[in-house]
This record gives C-alpha cells, sequence and structure tokens, in this order.
C-alpha cells in the first residue's frame, strides 16, 4: 500500500493505492462512477437495491445517467475546492467529512469518515480516515443503495478496507491523542 | 499527528501524483462528445438487455472485436457516424438523429388555411415539406412551423 497526493502541497488530503492497482482509489472510484458498462453491471445485479421505495422507483438506464451526472459534478465541486487558498481549503474539505457511523463521532483518533455526493437522496459515498486535526487518507468509496454497509458485499468491501488501512496507519506510529492518553496512563 | 507517524506517512508517499485531475480536465475539454458517448452506451446496453444479446454477439453482428465493444460500452469513446450506423442497424434501433433540413419563405399578405382555418393579417411562415401542412398533420405539429 502506498499513499498518493489528491492535490494538496501539504498532504491534508491523500488517497491510497493498493498494491497491484493500476490507478489509486479516488481516481479509480471517479473513473468507476463515469463509466457506463460498470454502472449498468453494478445496478442491474443491485436491481432489487434500486427498487426500495426510497428510490422512487428509478430504471437502470435512469440510475446509470444520474450517477454519471452526480459523479462529474462531485469531481468538479471538489476540484473548485482545491483551488481555493490553503485555510479556506482545509475547512473546506473538514466540513465534507462525516463521521461514518454514530460510534466514530465520540472517538478521539483514527476516526472513520465518509463524504456524501451532492444530490439530496445520493448513493455516492467516498470513505476516508481522518489522522490528527488535518489529514485525510481516502480509502475508496462506492455506490451505497442499502441502510446498511454490512448488508452487500461491495459496501462490506468498503469497511473492509477503511480497517486495513487504519491498522496499517497505526503500524507507522501513534496520533497526538493517542500520545497524550498513553502519558495520562503512565 | 505525531512527528513519527507524520515523517512515516510522506515516505510512503508516492511521487507520482494522482491522475483524476487529469481525467477531470480531459471531461471539461471534451464533454461535448463525451456525453452523447455515455447516452449512446446506456442505449447500446439497453437494447443488448431488451434483446438478450451479449456483447460478443454485437461485435461479431458488426464485424469488430469484443474489446472495441467494450470500449464502446465505457461510454468514453470518439464513435464514428460509420460504426454508429453499423450498430443501429445491428440492433434495429435509433442512436443519433438529425433535424431534418427545412426552407423557410415569409410571405406577405393574410392566409388561410384549410380544415384548420388560420389566418393571419400580416405573414405567414411556409415550410417546404408537404408533411407538416398535410390535411393528417396535427394542429400543434403545424403551429411548431408557423413562427409570427
Amino acid at each position: 500500500m502506498e499513499f498518493v497526493r489528491i492535490f494538496d502541497d501539504q498532504d491534508s488530503l491523500l488517497t491510497v493505492k493498493y498494491d497491484g492497482q493500476d490507478e489509486d482509489e479516488f481516481t479509480k472510484i471517479f473513473d468507476q462512477w463515469t463509466d457506463i458498462e460498470y454502472l449498468d453491471n453494478f445496478f442491474t445485479t443491485n436491481e432489487v437495491d434500486l427498487n426500495r421505495p426510497f428510490w422512487e422507483e428509478v430504471t437502470v438506464e435512469q440510475a446509470i445517467i444520474e450517477t454519471r451526472r452526480e459523479a462529474l459534478k462531485f469531481r468538479e465541486h471538489l476540484k473548485r475546492i482545491s483551488l481555493r487558498p490553503e485555510n479556506e481549503r482545509i475547512s473546506l474539505f473538514k466540513r465534507l467529512f462525516k463521521p461514518l457511523s454514530p460510534a466514530e463521532v465520540d472517538l478521539p483518533f483514527w476516526n472513520k469518515k465518509k463524504i456524501y455526493g451532492l444530490r439530496k437522496k445520493t448513493w455516492l459515498r467516498l470513505y476516508a480516515i481522518k489522522i490528527g486535526d488535518d489529514m485525510f487518507i481516502v480509502t475508496g468509496g462506492t455506490i451505497k443503495l442499502t441502510d446498511n454497509m454490512e448488508e452487500r458485499t461491495h459496501t462490506k468491501d468498503e469497511l473492509r478496507k477503511l480497517e486495513s488501512c487504519r491498522d496499517y496507519l497505526k503500524t507507522l506510529g501513534t496520533s497526538d491523542e493517542e500520545s497524550i492518553i498513553e502519558l495520562i496512563e503512565l | 499527528m505525531t512527528p513519527e507517524l507524520s515523517k512515516n506517512i510522506k515516505g510512503l508517499i508516492s511521487k507520482k501524483p494522482s491522475n483524476w485531475l487529469k481525467d477531470a480536465e480531459f471531461y471539461e475539454l471534451n464533454k461535448d462528445w463525451l456525453d452523447k458517448s455515455a447516452l449512446i452506451a446506456v442505449k447500446i446496453l439497453s437494447a443488448l438487455r431488451i434483446q438478450s444479446l451479449s456483447q460478443k454477439d454485437l461485435a461479431e453482428r458488426i464485424d469488430v472485436s469484443p474489446q472495441y465493444i467494450n470500449k464502446v460500452l465505457k461510454g468514453k469513446e470518439n464513435l464514428s457516424l460509420s460504426t454508429i450506423c453499423k450498430i443501429e442497424k445491428s440492433l434495429s434501433i435509433s442512436l443519433i438523429a438529425v433535424p431534418s433540413f427545412q426552407i423557410s419563405q415569409v410571405i406577405e399578405g393574410s392566409f388561410e388555411y384549410f380544415p384548420y382555418i388560420i389566418s393571419r393579417n400580416n405573414s405567414q411562415l411556409f415550410a417546404s415539406e408537404k408533411s407538416e401542412y398535410d390535411s393528417n398533420s396535427n394542429f400543434s405539429n403545424l403551429e411548431e412551423c408557423i413562427v409570427a
């Protein structure tokens, strides 16, 4: 596993490139979200979830077109943020990242985070680990059609990626907050 | 973050930048045809599903490699008119349409049209296509070609 800068020289936003993969996760996910054949395969495989009342009877074709359109706007939105002055950029990014689950809200370090897509009812998700105050590492992303990530293989895979990235990061050192807690315990 | 963790993470940062920005810039420069290519791919995939055909079947029908069809179906291929026409024919679907060519002429004076009885005092546009003035055509079609 190696890390790749998403755009920031200050290294506040990184992504992961897994061994054996051609592209980093951030590039790969936007490529998938704009790949019609990938989306067609995804939505036909998950048509049962797409037919849930929450998604308002959207057809496979509509789902493909909407996903691509939203992904392109989402990428453009992130690109625009990246062009802002440094302080503003970091603060805008921090606002985008939400806790992955209520259990993560109170964790002092190594928080699992998610970013929602742009639509009010969006199924696009990016996932990241927050380290310290200003660093986020994007581990992947997916189309989430169900309530819980444990319900489907593709969302469970994203949970596994978050876990393995967090475990790997822990081998590289401790966060500030951990150090403080260790000192208090001593 | 402790200096040790920061140093270790920075040591693992690839020298090669992420390609996402390059992809975003490519889209911005080519969005006109990329958007059309994506919609064409959606339509082909939908037709394949309805007709229970595989990508390989389509490749054989239009005599190209399955790899090429796979590229087309990603919706990121700059397709030639020749390929589009071959796909349209082999799947009996329409992928692109060109608006029909129209010539219009302004005729001064009043005009009466039977059986719909439309009259204008000042000017009236005529469309060259017979169908637009055909007695079987409906009123809304006729209105579309009349611009006051």
